[in-house]
């Protein structure tokens, strides 16, 4: 059996402060979550916008700060350390956390002078790669999944495909490699999302795939409609 | 106006240094299609003068063919960033180089006969150090310019994706350093050094792409995390996730 999740779902476990959290927490607490590459491309994919936007805030702060005049190096390290964190509450306050993670290692490494602003981009350009590459095989009670090359071949045709009807590469990603998986085992596969758009477009897509290759035995269950069904 | 359209005016960097990387990351990207292009050293110690004519003016005409190899290569570049795209872009990237370059093609094939697997593996590494070294300077020149604290934000972001590509490009060379044969690393080489040539000519459709080959790209380099640092680092995305669900009541 393979309980595919999509990224929902490993954002909730992962984070207690989840609104899902409890209810995945409670649901996986006895089967193992399989967690496809694409879930973690999709982390990844969010790391860096969010990384670069941050970065971004940062280097505004440091053009501010160019601006003004400083009696020490301490208040210099203040006032943009200061400055990002204000530009981030203004213009994106849904990447603060990131804000205060890019500022508190640039801080860390000495960089948070005006003057030594190209070794701060380089450095911070070579800390985001380095730190993205790590979003990969969560430990713990979830198993990672990979395809073959050949496999990924045919995931990909999926995905070309059915690509049109998901609202973004990520949905289609996710939903093409479930597909490529149920479709080699002889064992039932279920993907998990918590997300009940995706849960319908799935449902109809798969639907019409299985009328052409009734190998594919997926089933994509909206979670909180499965917690239901189980507590009645 | 104009000056917007003619494609290098896209970078503040001097014409001369933009094709200068432009022939570096050519010869890295030779490179990649075969380890065999980077024993023209080899030739020139071992006095083969004689027998591989072609190849020793190689620098001279990726300098006559660069604008033409630039605009066909990018014309089959993926507009996908996966390695099934990858793969299939790799064999058309190869035809084009047959084509464009046929003499020397040939003379890559003649040279297998007579380098050994160790002479080959040193001059691949001399030229693998050799090109880290040149990305490097890349580097310098390009984060010269978005340091200057008067760049707007949209060029700003422009010149950082491009640096966030060079850097992905040393790392996978130092793991190649390592690794010498590791066909999925030259696969990466070649798309990445492909995607930043085209970007650096101009061809700026290519940026959110080289972004997308990043993502992709990235976990080939297998850093070591802890258990620990990976969920936090989830739970650094994970917060404020823009999820579409409906939280349960």
């Amino acid at each position: 059996m393979a309980n595919f999740v999509d990224t929902n779902i490993v954002v909730a476990k992962v984070v207690d402060t989840d609104p899902n959290h409890k209810l995945v927490e409670e649901f996986f607490k006895d089967s193992r979550m399989d967690i496809m590459e694409s879930v973690y491309q999709e982390l990844r994919q969010t790391f860096y916008e969010k990384a670069f936007s941050a970065l971004t805030k940062l280097k505004k702060a440091i053009s501010k700060a160019n601006k003004m005049e400083f009696s020490s190096e301490e208040e210099e390290i203040r006032a943009i350390r200061e400055l990002t964190i204000q530009i981030c509450r203004e213009t994106e306050p849904q990447i603060l956390n990131f804000c205060e993670y890019i500022v508190k290692v640039a801080e860390e490494r000495g960089l948070l002078l005006v003057r030594k602003r190209v070794k701060l981009l380089r450095e911070m350009n070579d800390f985001i790669i380095e730190q993205m590459s790590k979003i990969d095989r969560l430990s713990g009670t979830h198993r990672i999944i990979r395809l073959q090359t050949e496999e990924l071949e045919s995931a990909i045709d999926v995905y070309d495909r059915v690509r049109e009807r998901f609202k973004d590469d990520y949905d289609a990603l996710i939903f093409s490699e479930a597909v490529m998986f149920s479709a080699k085992t002889d064992k039932p596969c279920t993907l998990y999302t918590l997300d009940r758009n995706f849960a319908r477009t799935a449902r109809k897509v798969l639907e019409e795939l299985r009328g052409e290759n009734p190998e594919i035995k997926l089933q994509v269950v909206y979670l909180p409609n499965e917690i239901e069904k189980k507590a009645e | 106006m104009e000056s917007l359209q003619s494609g290098r005016c896209h970078w503040a960097l001097p014409e001369v240094v933009i094709d200068k990387y432009s022939d570096d990351l050519l010869m890295g990207v030779l490179d990649a299609i075969d380890p065999y292009f980077s024993a023209i050293s080899y030739v020139r110690k071992k006095h083969q003068t004689h027998r591989f004519r072609a190849l020793l003016r190689l620098r001279w005409l990726l300098d006559e063919k660069r604008d033409v190899l630039i605009s066909r290569i990018t014309e089959v570049l993926p507009s996908e960033a996966s390695r099934m795209h990858y793969l299939k872009a790799q064999s058309e990237v190869l035809k084009i180089f047959e084509e464009e370059l046929a003499d020397v093609m040939d003379e890559i094939d003649e040279l297998m006969h007579i380098l050994n697997e160790r002479e080959l593996k040193n001059s691949i590494r001399t030229d693998i150090r050799r090109q880290i070294g040149l990305l490097n300077s890349m580097r310098e020149s390009i984060l010269e310019i978005a340091s200057d604290p008067e760049m707007p934000d949209e060029e700003f972001e422009k010149y950082m994706t491009l640096d966030q590509g060079i850097a992905l490009l040393i790392k996978l060379y130092e793991k190649m350093l390592e690794d010498w044969k590791n066909p999925e690393l030259s696969i990466y080489i070649l798309m990445l050094s492909l995607r930043i040539l085209a970007i650096l000519n101009g061809k700026l459709e290519h940026l959110p792409l080289l972004r997308k080959d990043i993502v992709e790209m990235v976990p080939e380099l297998e850093r070591d995390a802890s258990p620990e640092e990976i969920e936090e680092l989830i739970k650094l995305v994970g917060k404020e996730w823009p999820t579409s669900s409906t939280p349960t009541s």
